[in-house]
């Protein structure tokens, strides 16, 4: 407690010449008391937690036309890798609510002529002492994971942090005095950093951000006569410590020759959704539309009470908006069982949690899960709130979202909240193809501006042959948001995409499918930029790749580009027929890894197999007898997957490498096999009519004959077991060559004549057991399918 | 009085911890509550440090596991207007929750009514006693009151034990008294009111598997707030609650059996991965329909305990253990047998080569069929 009243003593002095207001982001009862101590101290300057390279965007964000939440956007292309790897690409969010005390002291400090700057260090800067991506300056993971607050949590019955904080700071924190509210909270700071040793602070990077605000209080008190700092709780006894030297803004780099696009800050609209610490953002807040009720109403008698009541409401009426009858009796209770759920936990007032329980309580009539799910998700959402925020006009577009502009405006499209619709025809208008390269870079950039109706999907080769592309695009807010985001990138749509290309390469080093899946892609969005950069990269991975799957699907890929017209590009014919051909080489050589496929992976195995040997029939420079071989070299040994061993044995059989009597071999060892070893005969088949189902029609095979005379002995249990496969394995067969084995059982059975009677008059007896059945359920109200 | 019953109800098995905490109980109450809502919530969930009642320490020991939200919402939920319904699958401790409520607000928990297909509105309400009835006609010597009379006259709780057992027509008849507070008798003539006294309201308890027999109706739910109780979804708290209860009803029949942790570990591991369809170490199990909750893992350690005691030197057989799971699985359908020995082959099995009792347990499974 000494301690306690050190720091405090020494913070907390309206006497002297700085003065330190302990935050913690976002909160409405900080920003209450920050407002009383302006006014009470009268400070010539205000500093504020906050990245120093941002502190040329404080007239954007004080500007009377921006309404939060907004964001300060920060990002850093680390073209000489200082903090990491050569090229990456960092970036963080700094969020203002209406709220936050560092917005609240922005905008007081505004009104009231007084200079005010950001003192922390500067993005770029705090990622080299972090040494690692951090996306956020938020330090309130220091409150949440701390030995103390955990027991605190237990002794004043609360359920989580946040409830904690609400009870002791924002709700009771408004019956306090200024000075009060601000020593309780840095005696919780204080015994919450005492959970973190130095090292930990150090490795964090939260030592050389309060040497850097330091540095920044102690030059601007040697000028002012009364200066604020307005930072988190947490910092400031590391602070004070600090002033008692000489602190120094910490070491970086010389940032000499680094392009000035390489790093920049941007204020960017926020949302209520994106803020709400509850979708996984924890520089956030949770809930906050309730908090902002709350500030909207602080001055009056109870804003809690208020917050509570209206919460209440929007939340019934948005539940029976998902057809949930909620009546208005169960408003009136749910807000009673708030009022006394406060009493008995012993508030100032009833809160979020309250209202949420008491929700639950009133408004919840079932056990049923699914109707639990709507009032849950309904109150969350109603928590959450809707808001958008606003930027002046005045603001700086990032180049990117101008390039977005500039393009719009050159394919003639229209800006508006309705919904377009854009047709384009992919080979005959060369403006249609960089409209859709556009949309495809917009989609692959996680932008909601378009979506495609239909159209070749060249990257999951699905309708390949169409020849025209639909997309339907409208305006959103969210589309600039998500450009800024993309800043990052670059400052083209071209170049932050390929950009993009390159990072999501970083992370694949080995797995040339995926580097393929990237180099169709780019194709498709026109990244030719990207092309050379990406073939070196699928021939590295090809090197390093062990996967046959992995392989066989670049190698498909590969030739799907090839093949079509939408997709060739001369400059790169050559290099890619390249790959084909080391693509071939390595999955050939890694083809004895799937005799032990399991199980799981053996229809994906046996489907590469045969994709495999459909492309490679097509390129002459594809060695054949190397894949004889390999084929070959499966179908010897034991423990070779049966589902593997039956595709092998098809395509050798298919190319004339083996006759008949070797696979009539074959398929006799599976059928009269003993044990678990029978099991795998079903799974044999499956694999051998994938790749070669033409035995079966072979009269000398006897094959159909073998499996009757199998199917027979084998008792229920085993055949039941098989059966899935079994299945699977008919499923290859044409309806003629069903047909034409239908009549080859028959054949077997009774004779050709009498099998198809017999045959008609057995599916016309099931035909009316069919109808009897159906009659009898429609006459019960029963569903049937 | 109190040694002699088989299971005392909660006012009596707790008395000292309800004298001492109305002693000691400085917070507002709502109007005929023995304890407030605070002091309710300490004898269910518990006091960290013992109370001093004189100078005799009294532990408030916790006594429902698991939602400690859901305790709160339901004491606050009686000192309202609306009933409370707790429901949930069998076996998670929805009627003791009900019974320490009632003991705690009203100081009796007795005042029950059970729910059957066989409940009548008279067993709910009132009915007469015929002979006073022919001599004296209708009048209040007359009528015998039955726990929803009881607890409107004397203002406290009445438990209505398995609500949707009972026909939706007697259901039905605690709409106008939820609604009202007041209960005609007609036979009374202008007399005929009974206006309920403060701290009437009513628990009613259904488990999610007795949905179908009898569905509740709109208007009744609407009188009453639903609270859904959970299954106890940690292990060791469930071996905490298992043995806590396996004591205390081995003390009642006067068994000298210490616990066996170990084997409890082993009974609890099974009823827990078969109760949530998935094994500690994340593989999928088939379910069985058979409730398999924490009240059912109880009995069969209770039953496994006597075998031991009277026939096998007080160390529990595994071989009986899985005797006793068997019978609590088979309760439902046959199905569930081939669940039960699909468990073994694959999950127990692996596990009998780590340790002795494991393997013990898997050699049980000769028994189950």
């Amino acid at each position: 407690m000494d301690q306690l009243e050190q720091i405090a003593h020494k913070a907390l002095n309206y006497a002297q010449k700085v003065l330190y207001f302990p935050v913690r982001h976002h909160s409405p009862a900080c920003s209450h008391h920050l407002l009383k101590c302006i006014d009470k101290y009268r400070p010539e300057s205000i500093l504020i937690e906050g990245p120093r390279d941002a502190g040329k965007l404080i007239p954007l964000l004080n500007c009377s036309e921006t309404v939060a939440p907004v964001n300060i956007y920060n990002y850093f292309r680390d073209t000489k890798g200082l903090i990491g790897d050569k090229d990456g690409i960092y970036h963080s969010y700094f969020p203002f609510l209406d709220y936050s005390p560092e917005y609240v002291a922005l905008l007081e400090a505004e009104k009231r002529g007084i200079e005010s700057s950001f003192i922390d260090l500067a993005y770029r800067d705090y990622l080299f002492h972090v040494n690692s991506s951090k996306e956020s300056y938020n330090h309130d993971e220091y409150f949440f994971h701390s030995k103390y607050i955990e027991r605190l949590c237990r002794d004043e019955e609360c359920r989580n942090f946040n409830e904690l904080w609400e009870k002791l700071f924002e709700m009771e924190g408004l019956f306090m005095e200024t000075e009060e509210f601000c020593k309780t909270l840095l005696g919780y700071c204080l015994c919450a950093r005492s959970s973190y040793s130095e090292k930990m602070l150090s490795t964090d990077g939260t030592s050389a951000r309060e040497n850097a605000m330091a540095e920044a209080i102690k030059k601007e008190s040697s000028l002012k006569k009364r200066t604020l700092v307005v930072c988190g709780g947490f910092h400031i006894s590391g602070i004070i410590e600090l002033l008692k030297g000489d602190p120094l803004y910490p070491y970086v780099p010389e940032l000499s020759n680094i392009d000035e696009s390489a790093m920049e800050s941007y204020v960017m609209a926020g949302s209520f959704r994106k803020v709400n610490q509850l979708n996984g953002y924890l520089s956030g807040m949770p809930h906050p539309s309730f908090y902002q009720t709350v500030w909207d109403n602080i001055k009056n008698r109870a804003p809690y009470s208020d917050s509570v009541l209206r919460h209440i409401a929007l939340c019934a009426g948005s539940c029976r908006d998902y057809n949930s009858s909620v009546s208005l009796a169960d408003e009136i209770e749910a807000y009673e069982l708030s009022l006394r759920l406060n009493r008995m936990r012993n508030k100032k007032c009833p809160g979020v949690y309250e209202l949420i329980d008491s929700v639950r309580a009133g408004f919840i009539k079932s056990d049923d899960s699914v109707y639990r799910n709507i009032i849950d998700e309904r109150l969350f959402h109603t928590l959450q709130g809707d808001r958008l925020g606003t930027l002046s006009a005045k603001a700086k577009m990032p180049p990117l979202v101008v390039d977005f502009y500039n393009k719009v405006d050159s394919f003639s499209l229209k800006i508006s909240n309705a919904e377009n619709s854009k047709t384009l025809d992919l080979y005959k208008n060369q403006k249609h193809r960089k409209i859709s390269h556009f949309f495809h870079i917009l989609q692959f950039l996680g932008n909601g501006f378009a979506s495609p109706v239909y159209g070749p999907d060249l990257v999951r080769s699905s309708h390949v042959g169409r020849k025209r592309e639909k997309w339907i695009y409208s305006w959103k807010e969210t589309v600039i948001e998500n450009l800024t985001e993309n800043s990052k990138y670059g400052g083209s749509l071209y170049e932050a995409a390929a950009n993009k290309v390159l990072q999501l390469l970083k992370k694949r080093t080995t797995d040339s499918e995926e580097a393929s899946r990237l180099l169709i892609l780019s194709l498709v969005m026109g990244l030719k930029s990207s092309i050379t950069t990406l073939v070196k990269a699928i021939d590295f991975c090809c090197r390093s790749d062990r996967s046959f799957s992995s392989l066989c699907k670049c190698l498909t890929i590969l030739h799907s580009i090839l093949e079509n017209k939408l997709l060739q590009n001369k400059g790169h014919h050559e290099s890619i027929e390249h790959l084909v051909s080391l693509c071939f080489q390595r999955a050939v050589t890694t083809m004895h890894s799937i005799k032990n496929c399991s199980r799981k992976r053996e229809n994906e195995t046996i489907e590469d197999l045969k994709e495999f040997y459909s492309v490679i029939l097509k390129y002459d420079f594809c060695d054949r007898d190397l894949f004889l071989g390999e084929l070959h070299a499966l179908t010897k040994g034991e423990n070779c997957n049966g589902a593997v061993n039956g595709a092998a044995c098809g395509l050798l059989y298919g190319l004339k490498y083996v006759e008949t009597p070797f696979i009539l071999k074959q398929i006799s060892g599976y059928l009269n096999a003993s044990g678990d070893r029978l099991y795998e005969s079903a799974q044999f088949l499956k694999g051998l009519f994938t790749t070669g189902r033409d035995i079966l029609f072979l009269d000398e095979s006897g094959l159909i004959s073998g499996m009757n005379l199998f199917l027979k002995e084998i008792d229920e249990e085993v055949f039941l077991k098989l059966l899935p496969d079994l299945k699977i394995a008919f499923s290859y067969f044409t309806p003629a060559e069903i047909d034409c084995l239908a009549e080859k059982i028959l054949f077997l059975f009774k004779g050709k004549q009498q099998g198809r009677e017999t045959f008609y008059g057995e599916m016309n007896m099931l035909g009316e057991m069919e109808r009897d059945i159906t009659s009898q359920l429609d006459h019960w109200g029963v569903f049937h399918g | 009085m109190k040694a002699q019953m088989i299971k005392p109800p909660a006012e009596l098995q707790y008395a000292k911890e309800l004298e001492v905490l109305k002693a000691q109980d400085s917070h507002e109450k709502p109007a005929s509550w023995s304890l407030s809502p605070r002091a309710v919530r300490t004898f269910i969930l518990g006091s960290e440090k013992p109370l001093l009642l004189g100078k005799e320490k009294v532990e408030i020991r916790k006594k429902f596991f698991g939602d400690d939200i859901l305790v709160e919402q339901a004491i606050v939920t009686l000192a309202g207007n609306r009933g409370l319904m707790l429901i949930g699958t069998p076996g998670t401790a929805k009627t003791m929750l009900s019974e320490l409520l009632s003991a705690a607000i009203s100081g009796v928990s007795t005042n029950t009514v059970q729910g059957t297909a066989g409940t009548t509105e008279d067993m709910i309400k009132y009915s007469w006693n015929y002979a006073m009835l022919l001599d004296k006609g209708p009048g209040l010597d007359a009528l015998v009151p039955a726990p929803l009379y009881v607890g409107m006259k004397n203002g406290i709780i009445t438990r209505f034990e398995e609500i949707t057992r009972a026909p939706q027509e007697v259901q039905d008849s605690l709409i106008s008294v939820l609604s009202d507070k007041v209960l005609q008798i007609p036979e009374l003539g202008h007399e005929g009111f009974l206006f309920a006294e403060p701290g009437f309201n009513i628990i009613a308890t259904a488990n999610t598997k007795d949905r179908g027999v009898n569905d509740m109706s709109n208007a009744l739910k609407r009188r009453l707030n639903f609270l859904t109780i959970k299954p106890i979804s940690d292990l060791n708290m469930e071996m905490t609650i298992i043995e806590q209860e396996v004591n205390r009803l081995l003390t009642g029949s006067g068994i000298k059996h210490k616990v066996e942790r170990d084997v409890l570990k082993v009974l609890s591991t099974t009823f827990h991965e078969l109760r949530n369809g998935v094994s500690i170490e994340g593989s999928k199990i088939d379910s069985p329909d058979a409730v398999m909750s924490t009240a059912e893992a109880v009995s069969v350690y209770y039953q496994s305990a006597i075998n031991a005691y009277y026939y096998d030197n007080n160390s529990i057989s595994m071989e009986r253990l899985v005797q006793n799971i068997t019978g609590t699985v088979l309760k439902e359908n046959n199905e569930d047998i081939h669940k039960l020995k699909g468990y073994f082959s694959v999950i127990v099995k692996k596990r009998s080569t780590e340790s002795s009792l494991w393997n013990d347990f898997y050699n049980g499974k000769k028994w189950i069929s």
